[in-house]
C-alpha cells in the first residue's frame, strides 16, 4: 500500500480530492489472498470524464464477479495531483487497494479518444513502470488495451503488451484466466503470449513487423512468431439479449460528466453513416429485450439512487419496442421523480410523441445533429436526413414550448464546397426564423440557437478511411468564414481546434512510425491533449520535426483504395470492399438505405462471426 | 407533511468529500431507501431537505445534521435502518426524531464542539492554555483572507477571536500529542474554522507539525446536543 498518511495530509492541497480517495458506495473491495489476479482498469482521463463511461462499469463488474479477480479503478490525476505525487513520490495507485500499480498482475487501458493516449503513457510513468513494453521484464504488470481506438492499435504498438480486440465482455474474461494458469505453472511473459494469441480478438503486436515501401506507404506485415495468427478478428457478442450487465454501479461523490443509470439498449447501428466509425465497428445491430432491461433498469436504480436514467445507443430510436419500453419505465418512475432520456433520437412523429411525454418530469434543451448544411452534402455522409426531417421536429419543439435548440455540424467533409460551408449558416437562420414567424401570442421564451462545427476526421474502418482531411488552412478558413457570417444574437456559433483535430487525425490513422512521435512528445510534456488549457500544438510539430515523420502524410494524404492500410490485418466483420464500394457511392452523393430497409450486405452477416444480423 | 432531523457521521476518506457533494449523497441514499420524499414543485423538482453549517473539507465528524421532509409518516427505527442499509461506509445515522418546530435546523446550531489532535515536540501545555484563556477572554485578533468571487479579489478581514470561541482547554496525551477540546459559537454571522483555530495558534508562536480535527457534536443554545 501506499503511504496513505501521506497522502491524507497532502490530498487536502489537490482540486478535488474526491477524485483520488475511492470508497464510493458499491465500490468492490476483496481480501489479496484470496486472488490469483489483481486487474487495474485504467481510465487514460480525469476521474469525472472515466467514471461516466459505461464500459468501465460493464467490465469493474463482470471481472469482479469472479472469485479469483479483484478489479479496481485508476484514472489520470489531474495536473495539479500529479504533481503533488510526484514531489512526494507517491506512485499512481488504484483507489480501491490504495495499492500501487506495479503490484498488479493485469492494467488495461480503455482507449476511447486518440488524444488520451499520451495519458496512458503519463500513468504508466506515474506508476514508475517504463512505458515501452521492451523496458519492462517479466516482474512488470501486464499492460493490456481495448476500446474503440485499439482498431487501429500500431500507434501504441511498442507500449501496449496486448490489444483486446472488439467487445471484451467475453474475451477479458478468457484472458485473466489464462493469467491465473500462467501465475500458477511459473510462465514467463513471452510464454504466456504466445498461449494468449490464440484467443480469439488477442493483438499481440510484438510478433509482427511491418516492411515500408519508399515513398513510407506500407509493403507488408510480418509475422515473427508462428502461433501468431495473420488476420486478428474482432470480437462480437452473440447473444446480446443475455448479456452480462451489471445489477449495481459505483456511485460517485462528485458531479461527473453523466451522474446518471445507463442503461444500453442495442449494440450496433443500422443507419450506415459514412463517417461514423461506431457504425461500423459495432455491426451488426443487435437489441435487448424490454422485459430484460426494465429488469436492469430497476437494479441499477435501487442501487444508486439516481434520479436519471439514460437510454444509451448510437441510435435510440432504432430499438423496434422504444415506445413501449419508454413508456413502462415513465409510468413506473414518474412518482419517484425520476428523468428518463433519450439521447440519440431520430425525430420523427412518433418518437416525437415520446420525448413531450418524457420532458413532463424533467426539462431539458433539445439537440440536433444534421452534420451537413446541404442536402448534396448530407447524401455524401449518408445521413439520411432531409431538410423537412430536421426542420420540423424543430418548429414542432418550438409550438411545445422548447426555446433552446442544439445543432451539430461537422467541416472539411469530403467533397465539401464553400456552398456546403454556408448552407450550415442558412439553416440555422430557418430554425430562427421557424421559431419568429409564429403568432406572435406563441412566441414565448428566449430563443438560443447553439450552432457547433467539429472537425472532420478521417476514421480507420470506415467508408472515408482512404480520404485527405483538410488543412488546418482549410478548416480555419471555413469556421472564420462561419463566424463572420453568423451575426445574430439569436444564434452563438463555435467551433472545435483545428489543430486538436489534426493531430487526432495523424494518430487515427496512423502507423508505426508515429509511436515514437508519441512517445517523445509525452516526454517533452504533453499530455490532457484533449483538454485545451494543456493542448501543446507547436510542442507536437516540434517532435514531428525532430523524429523525421511527416504528419500530412497520415492526416491530408488522400489514399488509393489499393493501398496496404496500417490496421488491414484487423477483420472487424465488414468488409473491404463494402466500405470501397461506399466511399464510391458517395463520391456521387448516392445515398444507401439503412439496414432495416435493405441489406447491404457489409459482409457482418455473411461471416456469421458473431452471429447473423437479426434485423435482415 | 412531515419533517425529520436525522444525525450522522462522516468519518474517514468522507472528510474529503464537500458539503454540497453530501446533499446530493443524502438525496440518493433517500431514493434507494425509497422513502417518501417530498419534492418541490416546478420544471426540475427537487429532494425538499436542509442541512446544518457546512462541515470544513478534510474534518471528520460524529455530529452532522440533516432535515428531510417526508409526504407520509415512517415508523422512525424503520427509517434509520433502512437508510443505514444504504450508507456508504463510513456514513452512518446516528439517530432520526420528528420535528415540528419552526426554527430551521441552521439556527437551532449554535455551538460546535471539537476535538483537535496537535502533533509537536515543542508546545508547553500551561502556556497553550493560558493563550486559550486570552483567546476566549480578551480576545486574539487574527486576518482572514476572503476570494470574493464576483469581484475577482481577495479579500482580507481582521477577525477577533473573542467571540467566537465558548471553551477551549488542551490536555497533554503523550510529549508530542496534544489534544484540545474546543467549543466554537457558529451563527450567520461567521463561526470559527478548525483550520484558522490552528492559524491563530500559529501566528502565536505555537507550533504545530500537523494536527486534525474531529467534529463531535453541533449544539443548541442550551449546550446540548441538537438529538441526543
Amino acid at each position: 500500500m501506499i503511504n496513505t498518511k501521506k497522502l491524507d495530509k497532502l490530498l487536502l492541497k489537490a482540486e478535488k480530492p474526491a477524485r483520488y480517495i475511492g470508497s464510493e458506495l458499491n465500490e468492490i473491495v476483496k481480501n489479496k489472498v484470496d486472488i490469483d489476479v489483481r486487474f487495474a482498469f485504467a481510465f487514460p482521463d480525469v476521474y469525472e470524464v472515466g467514471m461516466s463511461h459505461t464500459g468501465m462499469h460493464i467490465l469493474y463488474n463482470l471481472l469482479n464477479e469472479q472469485e479469483n479477480i479483484w478489479c479496481e479503478r485508476v484514472f489520470a490525476p489531474w495536473v495539479d495531483m500529479e504533481n503533488i505525487m510526484r514531489e512526494n513520490d507517491i506512485p499512481l495507485y488504484a483507489l480501491e487497494s490504495k495499492d500501487e500499480l506495479k503490484e498488479f498482475d493485469i492494467i488495461g487501458f480503455t482507449l476511447q479518444y486518440e488524444m488520451s493516449f499520451t495519458n496512458v503513457l503519463n500513468m504508466l510513468d506515474l506508476a514508475n513502470i517504463p512505458v515501452r513494453s521492451s523496458d519492462r521484464d517479466d516482474s512488470m504488470p501486464l499492460i493490456i488495451a481495448g476500446g474503440p481506438c485499439s482498431s487501429n492499435p500500431e500507434p501504441l504498438y511498442n507500449v501496449i503488451d496486448i490489444f483486446v480486440m472488439g467487445e471484451a465482455e467475453e474475451v477479458i474474461l478468457e484472458l485473466s484466466n489464462l493469467y491465473a494458469e500462467k501465475k500458477k505453472n511459473n510462465l514467463t511473459k513471452d510464454e504466456f503470449l504466445e498461449r494468449a494469441c490464440h484467443i480469439e480478438g488477442i493483438y499481440v503486436p510484438k510478433f509482427y513487423d511491418v516492411v515500408y515501401n519508399e515513398d513510407n506507404t506500407i509493403k507488408e506485415r510480418v509475422i515473427l512468431n508462428e502461433n501468431a495468427p495473420k488476420i486478428v478478428k474482432r470480437r462480437i457478442i452473440k447473444d446480446f439479449d443475455n448479456i452480462y450487465y451489471p445489477k449495481k454501479m459505483i456511485v460517485p461523490y462528485i458531479n461527473t460528466v453523466h451522474d446518471r443509470v445507463v442503461l444500453e439498449i442495442l449494440r450496433g447501428c443500422i443507419r450506415g453513416c459514412r463517417f461514423c466509425q461506431a457504425g461500423m465497428l459495432y455491426r451488426p445491430f443487435r437489441e435487448k429485450k424490454v422485459d430484460t432491461l426494465v429488469k436492469q433498469a430497476e437494479n441499477l436504480i435501487d442501487a444508486t439512487g439516481h434520479e436519471e436514467l439514460t437510454l444509451a445507443s448510437l441510435s435510440s430510436s432504432d430499438h423496434s419496442c422504444i415506445c413501449d419500453l419508454s413508456t413502462q419505465l415513465l409510468e413506473k418512475y414518474e412518482k419517484r421523480k425520476i428523468g428518463i432520456s433519450l439521447p440519440s433520437l431520430r425525430l420523427d412523429s412518433i418518437t416525437f410523441d415520446l420525448i413531450e411525454k418524457l420532458q413532463e418530469v424533467k426539462k431539458s434543451g433539445l439537440t440536433f445533429a444534421p452534420e451537413a448544411g446541404t442536402q448534396r452534402m448530407r447524401d455524401v455522409i449518408n445521413k439520411n436526413l432531409t431538410e423537412e426531417q430536421i426542420l420540423n421536429p424543430v418548429k414542432t419543439a418550438f409550438d411545445l414550448g422548447w426555446s433552446t435548440v442544439k445543432l451539430y455540424f461537422m467541416i472539411g467533409l469530403p467533397t465539401e464546397t464553400t456552398e456546403d460551408v454556408m448552407a450550415i449558416k442558412d439553416l440555422a437562420y430557418k430554425v430562427k426564423d421557424l421559431f419568429f414567424d409564429r403568432p406572435k401570442e406563441d412566441i414565448k421564451g428566449n430563443l438560443r440557437v447553439t450552432v457547433s462545427a467539429a472537425c472532420f476526421v478521417p476514421k480507420p474502418f470506415t467508408p472515408f478511411q482512404w480520404v485527405a482531411q483538410n488543412t488546418m488552412e482549410e478548416f480555419y478558413d471555413k469556421a472564420k468564414m462561419l463566424d463572420r457570417e453568423i451575426r445574430d444574437k439569436k444564434v452563438v456559433y463555435n467551433y472545435h481546434a483545428p489543430k486538436t483535430s489534426y493531430i487526432e487525425a495523424v494518430f487515427a490513422r496512423g502507423d508505426r512510425k508515429v509511436a515514437d512521435v508519441l512517445i517523445k512528445a509525452w516526454e517533452k510534456g504533453c499530455k490532457f491533449d484533449g483538454w485545451n488549457e494543456w493542448f501543446k500544438f507547436n510542442t507536437w510539430m516540434e517532435t514531428f520535426e525532430e523524429i523525421g515523420v511527416d504528419p500530412d502524410f497520415y492526416a491530408t494524404r488522400r489514399r488509393e483504395t489499393t493501398e496496404n492500410l496500417p490496421w488491414d490485418f484487423i477483420d472487424i466483420g465488414v468488409e473491404k470492399s463494402f466500405l470501397i464500394k461506399e466511399y464510391e457511392q458517395s463520391l456521387n452523393a448516392c445515398t444507401t438505405p439503412n439496414c432495416k430497409e435493405k441489406c447491404s450486405n457489409c459482409g457482418i452477416n455473411k461471416k456469421k462471426i458473431g452471429g447473423v444480423c437479426t434485423r435482415v | 407533511m412531515y419533517s425529520v432531523i436525522c444525525k450522522y457521521t462522516k468519518m474517514g476518506d468522507l472528510k474529503f468529500i464537500s458539503h454540497l457533494d453530501i446533499l446530493r449523497l443524502m438525496q440518493r441514499a433517500v431514493n434507494r431507501a425509497k422513502l417518501p420524499a417530498k419534492y418541490s414543485e416546478g420544471f426540475n423538482p427537487h429532494m425538499k431537505t436542509s442541512f446544518g453549517y457546512p462541515l470544513s473539507l478534510g474534518v471528520e465528524s460524529l455530529g452532522e445534521y440533516f432535515e428531510l421532509q417526508l409526504v407520509e409518516k415512517v415508523e422512525i427505527n424503520k427509517l434509520i435502518v433502512d437508510l443505514n442499509a444504504v450508507m456508504p461506509n463510513k456514513m452512518k445515522i446516528l439517530n432520526a426524531v420528528y420535528y415540528d418546530g419552526k426554527e430551521s435546523l441552521m439556527s437551532l446550531c449554535k455551538y460546535a464542539e471539537y476535538l483537535i489532535n496537535i502533533e509537536s515536540t515543542k508546545i508547553n501545555t500551561v502556556e497553550l492554555n493560558k493563550l486559550l484563556n486570552v483567546m476566549i477572554n480578551e480576545g486574539v485578533i487574527f486576518t482572514k483572507e476572503k476570494r470574493n468571487k464576483a469581484k475577482k479579489k481577495i479579500v482580507k478581514k481582521e477577525i477577533n477571536t473573542k467571540n467566537l470561541i465558548h471553551f477551549a482547554q488542551a490536555k497533554t496525551v503523550n510529549e508530542n500529542k496534544i489534544i484540545i477540546e474546543v467549543v466554537f459559537k457558529t451563527s450567520a454571522d461567521g463561526s470559527m474554522k478548525a483550520s484558522d483555530f490552528i492559524k491563530v495558534l500559529e501566528e502565536n508562536n505555537i507550533v504545530v507539525d500537523y494536527f486534525n480535527a474531529l467534529k463531535v457534536e453541533s449544539l443548541n443554545a442550551d449546550l446540548k446536543p441538537i438529538i441526543e
